[in-house]
Parts: C-alpha cells; structure tokens; sequence
C-alpha cells in the first residue's frame, strides 16, 4: 500500500538532492554559447612553450624494438641502438635541444650538441649527429657514395672541398670528406647502414 | 619486405678561436632614409590603362571603411577591424601593422583606437589586454575550446579566429547584443594565441610559382648538414600546394580575401556566403541569434558581383577587386646601400646563404606564363621564402592546426619588405631582428643548428652584415 511506495521515494529524493549538490559545487555558468566564454574562477593554465597539437607525424609506433630516432645523450656519448651507433664527445658537450621529428622524406636529426654552457674549455661549434633513409630521400642517390657525391657536386659558392671523398673502413662501408666554408670546417663521415631485420617500417 | 637503408650524416661545424668582441650588433631598425619601397602596381599594370584603374579600385576598396547599414554595408555582426587597409598600412597599403612613432607615421595601433573613432561602442566592447597603441594589430585564435567547467580542454582543438568586437550598441545594428569571447579567462588559462598581418606586396608572384618549381627547389635543399626538411600544406580542395597565411593554410588570394572579408570584418561574400559566428557558437551553441543576422538589410551574401555594373570595376566585388590589388602589387624594392653600405649588405647576404638561413628563406622562384599581367610572368619573385612549412619547435608553436601544418609548422616567412617592417613573427612577439632570430632555436625546431651557428660561429661583425642584410630588403 502506502508504505512501499514511501519507502521507493525516499532513495529517488535523495539523489536528487545529491544531484542539485553536485551542480552547485561547480556553480560556475555552464557556458550556454559555446566554448568561446569562460567565466571560470579557478583558472587552470595550460603548459607554456610546449606543443599539445601536432598534426601529422611521420615516426613508426613501434615501443618494443628500437626506433632510428630514439637515441639518446648520457656520459658524454651519444648512444643510438637502432644504428648500433655509439658516438663519443669531448667533455662537457651536450644537447641543449632536441630536434625536429623525422620528416616525410626520412629525415632524421638525431643528435643536435654543443658545448655546455658552463664549458669554458672547447671552441664553439655544433654538433648534428643526422640519418636519411635512402627509401624516402629526395636525394637522387641509392647509396652512401652517391649521396655524398650529390652534395659536394651541388656546394654553393661559398663552400669548397677541402679534402676530397675517400673510402675508409668501419665495420660498415664509410666514406669521409671534408667541406670547408669561410667560417667552418664540416668534415663529414657518411657511413651507410642498414639495420638488423626487423618489422619493416616502411610496410 | 625490403630491409632499411640510412646514410648516417654526423657533421661537425665548429670554429676553434672566436675573434676578439669589437662592438656589439644591433638591428639598425625601420629603413626611413630610402622612402617607402613597397606599395606600387606592377610596371606592366602601369603600362596598361584598363589594368591600372582596376589595380585603382581594388586599392580604394581596399582601404575603404565598412559600416553595418549605409553605403558600404555588411560589417558584423562580429568583427575585428572595419577596412583591410586599417590592419595592412605600413609601410603602404598592403602591408602589415602600423605604428605612430615609426616611419613613415601611419598612425597607432587601429585596432586600440576602435571606441574613439566610434567604430564599435565603449558600453557595450572592451578593448582587449592584448590590443595596444604602440603593439601590432592582432587576430586571436584560442588553442581549445572551454569545457563545460569552463577550463581549456587539451582534447577539443578550436583554433578559429575570436573575433575581437561587436556591432552591438552601434546606431547601426538595431537590436543585435552580442558578448565579446572571454579573453581574459583565456589568457588566464594561457588558451591563447595571436597572429600579426603577413604583407601582400608581390603576393601574385607567389600566387603565380608553379608546384613544380617548389617541389624542385625543395629536393635541391634536401642534401643539407643543417637538419633541416621541410614539406608542403596543401588545400583540400584540388590538392594542390596552398601558399597564403603563416601557415600556408591558403591557395590562393581570391579565396583569402573572401576569407578576411567575412572572418575579420564579418562581410559575407560569393566564397564565404554565411554571416560568422564564433567557433563555439558555430560548434556547441545555436549560431548567430535572428536579430543579428540580415543587418545591412541586403540579404546574403552581403557582397556580390554586380550585373548592373558598366565596367570592371563596377561589375566585380568587392572580394574581386581586393584580389585585382593584391595581385598587381609588385614586390618591394631592396636597398644597395642602406643600412650599413654596400659592402656590408652583399657580405650579409653572402652569410645569409653561407650558414643555412637561405636553406629555408629560398633567396628567389621564378613564376610561370601569367595570362594576368606580363610582370607576373616568367619573373623572379625575390621572395626569400621556400613557402614550405617548417617545425620551428615548442617556442614558437601556437598549437594551432591548418590544414596539413601541425602546432609547430609555419610557412618560412617570406622576408622580402623585412627593412620596413616593425613586428615580426606569427604573432608580433618581437620588433627587434635579433629577437626574431633567436626565437628560431627551440626544441624541436628545424632551424636550431642554423641558429647555433649564427649565434656561436659568427663574428660580431658579420651578424651585424647580416642585420644590415635583413633591413636592406
Ligand atoms: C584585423 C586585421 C585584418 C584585417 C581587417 C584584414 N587582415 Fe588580412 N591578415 C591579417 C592577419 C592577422 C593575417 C595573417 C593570418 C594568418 O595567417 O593567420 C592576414 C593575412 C592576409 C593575407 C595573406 C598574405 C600572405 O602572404 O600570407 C592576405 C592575402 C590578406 N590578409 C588579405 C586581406 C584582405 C583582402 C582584407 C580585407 C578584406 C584583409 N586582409 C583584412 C589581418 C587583417
Ligand atoms: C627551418 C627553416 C628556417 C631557417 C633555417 C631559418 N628560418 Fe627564419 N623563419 C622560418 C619560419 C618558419 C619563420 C616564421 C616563424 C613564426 O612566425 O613563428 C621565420 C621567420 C623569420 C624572421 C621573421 C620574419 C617575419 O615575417 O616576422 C626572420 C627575420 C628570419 N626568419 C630570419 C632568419 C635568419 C637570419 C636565419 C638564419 C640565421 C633564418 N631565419 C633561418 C624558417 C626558417
């Protein structure tokens, strides 16, 4: 009779005042026009200097094997495992920004260093530790001899060979020359490399 | 499956011995001493009656004031200035903000002047913290919407314009009561960002280079030690690679100036046909309400062609005749001399290249056949840009995604006028050459090894050449 319904009615206004609390406690103007208005109290700031938006991003998504781009700077070495690379600094150098994500054109800027701020010692200079996957490049080259070939072939007026393209020998095939400008040497040792198989990222 | 194939490229740039400090460089500021080098049509168009007086009335309609009734009708119901010419003046017509105290003196900051030349009403608008007398012209973009909390919510970008003003309490607008967005909560939550106006001057040559012609010089740059590589936006609508906007966000000037007559001053057009309301009245709310719509009284679009014209500049649109302007300004001219002397504007230049800058601010592009004019033909746009978009990194990103750019890309601002220009980056944080150029390291940025090597590698001495350099354009 009665007494059920009561009993049924009593949970319903319960929560229904609970409810009412709820919307008070954020008595803010829920904003009616859009979420161009705010009127919040408690502000809540976004980070500064950071990008929360990327749009799109050429890098494999693979967590579990090693990624080109994932080396890293510690003890004065560069270390990249998926190159198998270990690339050793003169102390007191290190990165002070990390690059740009790798392009669509396989790209990839691994290492960008400098001297330390605190480092009185070295000369200034920088250091761009970068790798280009032949795959993608629009570079017409297929292999480290041509690439390096295309780019003293093309040096602008400013720039001259200052040591001529030699072969050297690593465990893999390298080859070494020297570029000079009038403000800087860039001897440069382009080492061909072709990873361990893996899942290939280029499907 | 085929394995991958790298070339890894370490290289080193370095100079050993730093030279002793002579003097410190400093930008030599707005060129003054040479006149006004940009704002004048094509020879071409000089030379050809018909095309002058079109190139003249897109210049007048340019810089035409619009009201919401009367003769030039159609301004609102939101806005953010009420002429194109008011926010694109200096140094000329054309171009980019204004600023009273600095050559050639085309007045204060028009947007913070609104309330006193009555084109919006001191009741019912503020002027916005971020509008100042003696700071550029701004357009403001919010990152994300609010949520219902009224917080920023990282997971639903907005990134449209909020226009800055409404028509509200004119004498003009009727009935018509609008807020203005919520700029202080924005700015207290850190949800905003700004953008300066780009300068239109030799903007038809850069509508008239071929994507061939950037795809060529984009492969030529791609063999570089500097870790640069940049790519394309493109338009969604024939995809083909757009060009306008800090972003490139644009194909071409007709359709950015049908844009910026709806989106900054609410003038519905043939390419833009409705009236504006802001993003989140367009995405969560009801749109514009019934007695802010139709308040010139016209009809839509407020701006038409107009079949009862007598000559071409009769019959085309306003929208047309601001694209027969733009896209008859010539290029600005460069200095030889000044500042600094020849020499050391040819040395700055030579560096320019030298250290990588030039890599991204491609020096000149040649433009295709022009059915237009003959000056838009087969000419070199001294453009100084690659109009590729780049990662310039988390210092610069506005978190603003167009098109195919992310939060961090933006178009490699061309820099050709840069002597006469006053603020400088996407949204004017700098009025200073040397501000601007170390915002371009950053983490994530492209062009912080070029950066490195202008700050670290160079004498004093050169950077100040390649200062002279910069104003000299
Ligand atoms: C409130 C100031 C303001 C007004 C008014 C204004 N603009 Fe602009 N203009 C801007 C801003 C800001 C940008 C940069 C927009 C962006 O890329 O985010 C711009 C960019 C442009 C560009 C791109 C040029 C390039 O190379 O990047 C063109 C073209 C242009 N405006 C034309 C016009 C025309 C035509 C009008 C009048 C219908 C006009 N503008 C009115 C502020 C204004
Ligand atoms: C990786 C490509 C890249 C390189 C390299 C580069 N820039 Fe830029 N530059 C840009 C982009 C992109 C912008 C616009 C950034 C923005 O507004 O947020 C810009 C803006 C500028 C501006 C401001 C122009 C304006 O319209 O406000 C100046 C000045 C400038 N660069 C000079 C230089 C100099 C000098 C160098 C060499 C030291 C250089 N740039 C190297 C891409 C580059």
């Amino acid at each position: 009779m009665h007494t059920p319904l009561l009993r049924s009615l009593r949970p319903l206004a319960l929560s229904a005042i609970l409810l009412a609390l709820t919307q008070t406690a954020g008595s803010w103007p829920a904003p009616q026009d859009g979420g161009d208005f705010s009127q919040s109290p408690q502000a809540r700031p976004l980070p500064t200097d950071a990008l929360m938006v990327k749009g799109a991003w050429a890098s494999a998504s693979d967590s579990v094997t090693p990624l080109p781009e994932g080396g890293s700077l510690a003890d004065n070495a560069y270390t990249n495992q998926y190159f198998a690379l270990i690339y050793v600094l003169p102390p007191g150098w290190t990165q002070k920004y990390y690059g740009p994500p790798p392009s669509d054109s396989g790209y990839y800027v691994l290492a960008q260093i400098r001297p330390a701020a605190t480092n009185k010692v070295t000369g200034r200079g920088t250091i761009l530790i970068a790798a280009q996957d032949l795959f993608f490049t629009l570079v017409p080259a297929a292999n480290a001899f041509e690439f390096i070939n295309y780019a003293e072939g093309k040096l602008q007026a400013d720039y001259k060979v200052e040591r001529a393209l030699t072969p050297v020998s690593l465990m893999v095939a390298a080859f070494f020359s020297a570029i000079g400008c009038a403000l800087c040497h860039t001897p440069s040792l382009t080492a061909q490399i072709q990873p361990y198989p893996r899942a290939d990222h280029h499907r | 499956m085929k394995p991958a194939k790298f070339v890894l490229l370490p290289a080193v740039l370095a100079l050993s011995l730093l030279p002793e400090m002579v003097f410190a460089q400093t930008d030599p500021g707005v060129r003054s001493d040479t006149g006004v080098n940009a704002g004048q049509p094509l020879a071409s168009v000089t030379h050809n009656a018909n095309d002058l007086a079109f190139f003249q009335s897109g210049l007048a309609q340019f810089s035409e004031h619009q009201t919401v009734t009367g003769d030039n009708p159609g301004l609102g119901p939101r806005f953010n200035m009420d002429s194109c010419g008011a926010c694109h003046s200096q140094p000329a017509p054309g171009g980019t903000s204004p600023a009273s105290a600095i050559f050639p003196n085309v007045g204060p900051n028009p947007q913070s002047q609104v309330i006193a030349n009555v084109i919006v009403n001191g009741a019912t608008n503020t002027i916005p913290y971020f509008v100042l007398a003696n700071g550029p012209v701004r357009e403001a973009r919010f990152p994300f919407f609010f949520d219902q909390f009224g917080f920023p919510n990282p997971n639903a970008p907005n990134g449209g314009v909020e226009d800055l003003f409404t028509v509200s309490g004119r004498a003009d607008a009727g009935a018509c009561s609008l807020r203005q967005p919520s700029f202080n909560a924005a700015r207290a939550t850190n949800n905003i960002i700004f953008r300066i106006p780009t300068p239109v001057f030799g903007a038809g040559l850069m509508a008239n280079i071929d994507d061939s012609t950037l795809l060529a010089n984009r492969g030529a740059q791609a063999n570089n030690n500097l870790g640069i590589s940049g790519t394309f936006n493109h338009n969604g609508n024939d995809g083909t690679i757009s060009r306008f906007g800090w972003k490139a966000q644009n194909k071409s000037l007709m359709i950015f100036a049908g844009e910026a007559y709806n989106v900054e001053m609410g003038i519905s057009n043939e390419l833009f046909t409705q009236d504006r309301p802001l993003p989140g009245e367009d995405q969560f709310g009801s749109g514009l309400l019934a007695n802010c719509l139709n308040l010139a009284g016209t009809g839509y679009p407020e701006d038409i062609t107009h079949s009862d014209g007598t000559s071409a500049s009769t019959v085309t649109s306003d929208v047309g005749l601001f694209n027969a302007f733009m896209q008859f300004l010539d290029q600005p001219t460069p200095s030889t001399t000044s500042p600094g002397g020849a020499a050391s504007i040819a040395n700055g230049r030579r560096l320019f290249s030298a250290i990588g800058c030039a890599l991204c601010h491609t020096p000149s592009l040649t433009t295709q056949p022009s059915k237009l004019t003959s000056g838009l033909g087969n000419a070199i746009a001294n453009l100084f840009s690659d109009i590729e978009i780049h990662h310039m990194g988390a210092r610069l990103a506005d978190n603003v995604s167009q098109g195919g750019a992310g939060g961090d890309q933006f178009r490699t601002a061309p820099l050709w006028g840069l002597g006469q220009r006053i603020f400088f980056l996407h949204d004017g944080r700098c009025s200073d050459l040397l501000c601007a150029i170390e915002a371009h390291e950053s983490n994530g940025g492209e062009a912080t090894t070029v950066e490195a090597v202008f700050d670290q590698l160079l004498t004093p001495s050169q950077q100040q050449d390649i200062l002279n350099f910069l104003r000299s354009l």
